[in-house]
């Protein structure tokens, strides 16, 4: 830890908040005040808070600190975060990334739910892209948010709020969700880590659904190790969301685990096309690093990425209309141009063409499996190129829209597709300081693998630590 | 990868229409340029269940065992 980390809490990760907390050497009100100021200085520059519950958190973490003196020790007690502004939570309307208020639910998602019994605050709800639908971070109502290593950059999307906001430091972790790369794509672009759980592993109960066969939900945090601590809170069956599995949920200190003897696949096609300088130099680095960690590194074969692409588009095409439709016929004057023409697509497909995309998955899941066979994960560049800026990416409605989305998150879906796990960490930084992550691809309910793999390269790599200049 | 026939503004405005949605022709012609690369043969085995391939992959949450 630097002086300058020492001596502002809100600098701290996730985990040594938690430990000066349980050690009593600060209050959840010192440490809650700490990343208020920080988020009353910095937020209106990336645009990055839709609005500060600061009574409400104020109130939280004073309950927290008398819990704690009665002996309370819940692992996420007192703990500062903030959400992307998708999931209920009881008594709040929400925004969902849209132009208009949606009236509150009468109960918390399952996900924020959790949180609280584990004892963490929520500071406020985070900007995020149009009802999840955008990968960069632009949002025609809202305005886009801004990464803070550079506030004329995209931060990614669609969980734009929360990459940038735990990148700037602003709180010690934030939900996102993951329909095709939400979570991770910012991750990358913010210089975060982002953890894209398997399908099936977190409760989506109360949280805005986009593609009900794709989406995930999952931290942002500083360090694998703080994705773990929310992961190992968040994760595990529901019975409010049927498609959760019971299988059981690792704990936090699973991103301990010994990684050496591990091998780690590095496709040899497709996640190699197009890279910039610094996505390419990190994957050299990165493949250093895992080897001094004694991981071994193997080429592999993947299937025909287009394809899985293609199959992932078609899904999310027809399922985000059809979960649209009644508003997009009702209510076309309530979305943006981008997001409105992207539901439109989905009236293209037809049942069939939607069938055989979905009929594709398992076959597509045990080529996938078939070709890393024996690997704890693959390693993939997260994007091709760090963050390009908010003008050059400002496509909105044009008739390009789709190809150049579609191009941002080719490596990012086929984890969808094939319900992967996948983790995105910091890699490396461009010569002017933009920061790229690499993401760390498992089979399905792995995630405990990603983050012994993701906090073992932590402990030997610096990336994760650097903060950005958005003072 | 097999080609397939791509998506024609005429056939995305009659999907459309059968879905309840009105589009006119610059938008039916957007459409099909938009979702004509997804447009694929997936190859997938004649006569088999949609889920009958093993394993089972993404839906593997819905195996008995995994449920309480």
């Amino acid at each position: 830890m630097s002086s300058q980390q020492a001596s502002d809490p809100a600098l701290w990760t996730l985990t040594e908040a938690q430990a000066a907390l349980s050690r009593k050497r600060i209050s959840s009100l010192e440490l809650t005040k700490a990343c208020l100021a920080r988020i009353e200085r910095i937020a209106p520059k990336l645009n990055s808070f839709l609005s500060i519950d600061r009574e409400d958190a104020f109130k939280a973490a004073r309950a927290a600190d008398r819990a704690r003196a009665r002996g309370d020790k819940r692992p996420l007690l007192g703990v500062p975060l903030a959400h992307k502004d998708m999931f209920a939570r009881k008594g709040k309307t929400m925004s969902r990334g849209g132009r208009q208020s949606f009236a509150p639910d009468d109960q918390d998602a399952t996900a924020i739910a959790r949180l609280s019994a584990a004892g963490a605050l929520h500071l406020g709800p985070l900007h995020m892209n149009e009802f999840a639908f955008g990968p960069t971070g632009h949002n025609e109502h809202d305005g886009p948010a801004r990464n803070a290593w550079d506030v004329t950059r995209i931060t990614g999307g669609s969980s734009s709020g929360s990459a940038t906001s735990v990148a700037a430091r602003l709180v010690f972790g934030a939900l996102g969700s993951d329909t095709g790369g939400s979570v991770r794509m910012p991750a990358h672009f913010c210089g975060v880590t982002g953890l894209k759980t398997s399908y099936g592993r977190v409760s989506r109960a109360g949280a805005m659904p986009l593609s009900f066969t794709l989406d995930t939900i999952g931290p942002l945090t500083r360090t694998a190790e703080d994705a773990a601590q929310i992961f190992s809170v968040i994760a595990g069956f529901d019975p409010r969301d049927a498609t959760t599995s019971t299988s059981a949920v690792p704990k936090p200190s699973a991103a301990k685990a010994p990684v050496a003897g591990l091998t780690v696949g590095l496709p040899d096609a497709f996640y190699t096309e197009n890279l910039d300088a610094t996505v390419a130099r990190a994957v050299e680095e990165m493949v250093a690093a895992l080897k001094s960690l004694k991981i071994k590194v193997k080429r592999v074969t993947l299937p025909d990425q287009a394809r899985v692409n293609a199959a992932c588009q078609v899904v999310i095409g027809a399922e985000s209309t059809a979960i649209h439709k009644p508003m997009l016929i009702g209510s076309p004057e309530k979305y943006g141009d981008q997001v409105r023409n992207r539901l439109e697509n989905g009236f293209g497909y037809t049942a069939v063409e939607y069938i055989e995309a979905m009929r594709f998955r398992a076959v597509a899941l045990s080529q996938h499996l078939a070709a890393t066979a024996g690997c704890a994960a693959i390693l993939a560049p997260t994007c091709p190129t760090v963050a390009p800026t908010i003008e050059e990416t400002d496509v909105r409605g044009g008739g390009n829209a789709e190809v150049v989305i579609q191009q941002i998150t080719r490596f990012t879906r086929a984890a969808n597709l094939l319900g992967l796990p996948a983790l995105t960490i910091p890699s490396g930084f461009s010569d002017s300081g933009l920061p790229a992550g690499l993401q760390f691809v498992g089979a399905p309910y792995t995630e405990d693998a990603l983050l012994a793999i993701g906090a073992a390269v932590q402990r030997v790599t610096g990336h994760h630590l650097r903060v950005p200049p958005v003072e | 990868m097999t080609d397939k026939p791509k998506a024609t503004p005429d056939a995305v405005a009659i999907t459309a229409a059968r879905g309840g949605y009105r589009v006119d022709e610059a938008a039916a012609k957007r459409i099909a340029n938009a979702i004509s690369p997804a447009l694929t043969n997936f190859d997938c085995p004649a006569l088999t269940l949609p889920m009958s391939e093993e394993p089972s992959g993404w839906d593997q949450r819905a195996k008995p065992e995994r449920r309480s």
